[in-house]
């Protein structure tokens, strides 16, 4: 509008024009109609300004403040406390302009927290909470997402380190595991753990970030012995051959693997380490040592996405033996734990088909395979603790009422 | 009028004086004879493409030993059920406008009698449209872009849905080839092609951003155009390179669907079914035999049981080698495929 203003002097259809879109201020789609008209009428613009209207038509193309992004935050904050998460939820689903939303979070959520002094701890773990909601609603909008995300964090952590907060902790842990974001994971892991040390789920989440790092794992990996990939630092390479960035990022697997030895002791996460520990000696090609990691994961786990995931590690490792069968029965067995899942079953179908079991492998894939919204815990694989999200979140809105 | 009628009225008297003086004959069963016409379609391709250019000449029908009369082929046309596999992951997300065309340009080519399908490839492979008719103008929108790439998967999940007894399948695949997250490898993916019963066209398209490009660098990102090109060739499609920086007339839209896919060869044989031994043991066996670099798809009429067995043999046009094979005719996968032999 200010380009507008500024053309205003020389043209009367510059003129017109703001002082029509400043009368259809909320009509932005009429307003790009009049300054298209007043484009195509260019020959009544002086040249200097046939290249300043579509300046201008930029300028009105620019997302104006809608009235989905002034969202009142007191009155979500307020719904959420009282319990009524469907009204918040819906208000925030309705927010298209996350970068507004946390501003208001910094002005008008703060106030709210502090119109309550009696009440000031809860009210700061709701506020934190909606927050990690918006987030979550937020999680392409990378900056806004971040922003959400600091702006709890730092509220949370003014009272005391209790058993809210560490359930907050994991559950942004996890929303930003679901963002890809290795960084702002590490930058938050920082905090997390200065407030809850050694807290296991924390080191995993370091893991699983390294090993996102050297994503994704070979395919059919061949297998080695474990004295000459100890010999070589993981580095496998035929005489003569140039080590590619394929080696080095076998060099960091191989280098990730203390770190998860360490960690299998750790209390609840054990079984979940060796099943990510089975997975990478797998495509460093240790098989004997993969397997037996597998096995043991499967043994120990009651946790059906480690027993899927085991299990499915399993068959892609037998596969890679040339052992068909037990590729066969390892993908059957995993598909127990996760009906339909969308890997398990296609490499299932695919070891069926080349074994001229046609019907059996057709019967796989009809079985609503293609139909998006299965559960399958391969492609949560790399986004760590997400899964975990409903449930982390669930106890949150309990304890936030 | 007089002539004939004593014509009729000797020839009976001559009869009944035949019939007094001749011995009676011991009793023995009676068997109706007669020709059943026995409809044996059947389909040659090699490697997934028809044998086009067969004559009666060059099939042998063989029914339990007993070689049959061919006496006719009829030619017939096939209709194509089409599987479009739109690649809507990151890698291509900047792009889906100009697949959307290609697509459009594909499913225009259908005839009303065919069908199609739509598959997306994202970090989840999914199948938006079902198998439908082309009742109207076909329309296809892909959703938006994004996430990791299961190429392969999607590939196999296509290759592996059963042909129609009486279609053609064709699965056109549109992706720039990057694969980050399939289960499934290319030695696998190979095997499945091998013996598919579809022709698989891949429509290469270039990565639809400089950093998408950049992840070409990454370890373990798999883009084997190559294999992709030889899982292609292996179900009787190819690889069509629509990279900008290809030819012009290269990048043209494809007509996929051709012609030449939707022919068949129907043999039709005429049989003398005295031979009830033949006829009976054709009920009976079971054996399957085969060995041939050739695909043979053979649909049994209603006229044989649905569980028959009957062999036949074909003469290739290139008269080097006689193929000759035994196939059980399952009841609801007539066309079952008999041989994968490399």
């Amino acid at each position: 509008v200010s380009t507008g203003v500024a053309l205003e002097r020389r043209s009367r259809v510059a003129r017109t024009g703001v002082a029509k879109v400043q009368s259809l201020s909320h009509q932005r789609g009429r307003a790009v109609q009049l300054c298209n008209v007043g484009i195509a009428q260019g020959t009544r613009f002086p040249p200097k300004h046939m290249i300043i209207a579509p300046l201008l038509t930029a300028l009105l193309l620019y997302p104006a403040s809608t009235p989905a992004a002034a969202a009142d935050v007191s009155r979500i904050l307020t719904s959420y406390e009282q319990g009524d998460h469907a009204a918040a939820l819906s208000e925030l689903a309705a927010v298209s302009d996350f970068t507004a939303l946390r501003k208001q979070f910094e002005d008008s959520g703060r106030r709210w927290v502090n119109a309550d002094p009696s009440n000031r701890e809860r009210r700061r773990l709701v506020a934190a909470v909606v927050a990690l909601e918006a987030a979550h609603l937020a999680v392409n909008d990378r900056t806004a997402f971040k922003r959400l995300l600091e702006w709890g964090c730092t509220l949370i952590r003014r009272g005391s380190a209790d058993a809210p907060e560490r359930t907050w902790h994991l559950a942004a842990v996890a929303l930003i595991q679901r963002s890809y974001d290795g960084r702002f994971l590490l930058d938050h892991l920082r905090h997390a753990e200065s407030r809850f040390p050694g807290e296991p789920r924390f080191l995993l989440a370091r893991a699983v970030n390294a090993e996102y790092r050297i994503w994704p794992a070979p395919k059919n990996p061949v297998a080695t012995t474990e004295a000459r990939a100890s010999a070589s630092g993981g580095l496998v390479l035929p005489v003569g051959m140039i080590p590619t960035l394929r080696h080095a990022s076998d060099m960091a697997a191989w280098r990730l693997i203390p770190r998860l030895e360490e960690l299998k002791g750790e209390p609840g996460i054990g079984p979940e380490v060796r099943m990510r520990l089975g997975h990478l000696y797998y495509r460093i090609g240790l098989f004997e040592r993969a397997e037996r990691e597998l096995e043991l994961a499967a043994e120990l786990s009651t946790d059906p996405h480690v027993l899927f995931l085991a299990r499915y590690f399993r068959g892609l490792l037998r596969e890679s033996l040339g052992d068909h069968t037990g590729a066969i029965a390892a993908h059957s067995r995993a598909l127990e734990f996760a009906p339909g899942a969308q890997s398990a079953s296609i490499a299932l179908a695919s070891l069926l088909f080349s074994s001229d079991r046609r019907d059996e492998a057709t019967r796989r894939l009809s079985r609503g395979l293609l139909v998006p919204g299965a559960r399958d815990p391969w492609l949560l694989y790399q986004a760590g603790d997400y899964r975990s999200w409903p449930a982390l979140i669930d106890e949150l809105r309990a304890r936030s009422q | 009028v007089t002539r004939c009628a004593a014509g009729i009225a000797g020839g009976v008297l001559l009869a009944q004086a035949f019939a007094a003086q001749a011995p009676q004959p011991p009793t023995v069963p009676m068997f109706k004879s007669g020709t059943v016409d026995v409809v044996v379609p059947v389909t040659v391709l090699s490697r997934n493409v028809p044998v086009l250019d067969l004559t009666v000449a060059d099939f042998d029908i063989m029914d339990n030993g007993v070689r049959q009369r061919v006496r006719e082929l009829d030619p017939r046309t096939l209709p194509v059920d089409v599987t479009l596999i739109v690649d809507t992951s990151g890698s291509t997300a900047g792009i889906l406008d100009r697949l959307a065309r290609e697509a459009g340009n594909i499913l225009a080519d259908l005839h009303p009698t065919d069908r199609y399908r739509v598959m997306t490839i994202n970090s989840f492979v999914t199948e938006v449209m079902p198998m439908q008719a082309v009742s109207a103008v076909p329309l296809f929108h892909p959703p938006a872009g994004g996430g990791m790439s299961a190429v392969y998967d999607a590939l196999a999940a296509a290759l592996m849905h059963p042909a129609m007894l009486d279609r053609r399948h064709v699965v056109a695949a549109m992706t720039d080839g990057i694969d980050t997250i399939s289960t499934i490898g290319l030695a696998r993916l190979r095997e499945v092609a091998k013996r598919s019963e579809a022709v698989l066209h891949v429509l290469l398209v270039a990565p639809s951003s400089p950093s998408n490009r950049s992840n070409l660098l990454l370890p373990h990102v798999e883009r084997d155009l190559a294999g992709l090109a030889e899982v292609a060739a292996l179900t009787g499609g190819r690889l069509h390179d629509l990279r900008p920086r290809v030819d012009a007339k290269r990048r043209r839209s494809l007509s996929y669907c051709s012609d030449a896919l939707r022919c068949a060869d129907a043999a039709a044989s005429s049989r003398s079914s005295d031979d009830r031994t033949a006829w009976s043991a054709l009920r009976t066996s079971s054996s399957i035999t085969c060995s041939s670099r050739w695909r043979c798809r053979a649909i049994c009429s209603a006229a044989i049981s649905a569980r028959a067995t009957f062999a036949f043999a074909v003469r290739l046009p290139n008269g080097s080698s006689t193929w000759s094979c035994t196939s059980a005719v399952g009841k609801r996968r007539a066309n079952r495929l008999l041989s994968d032999a490399p």
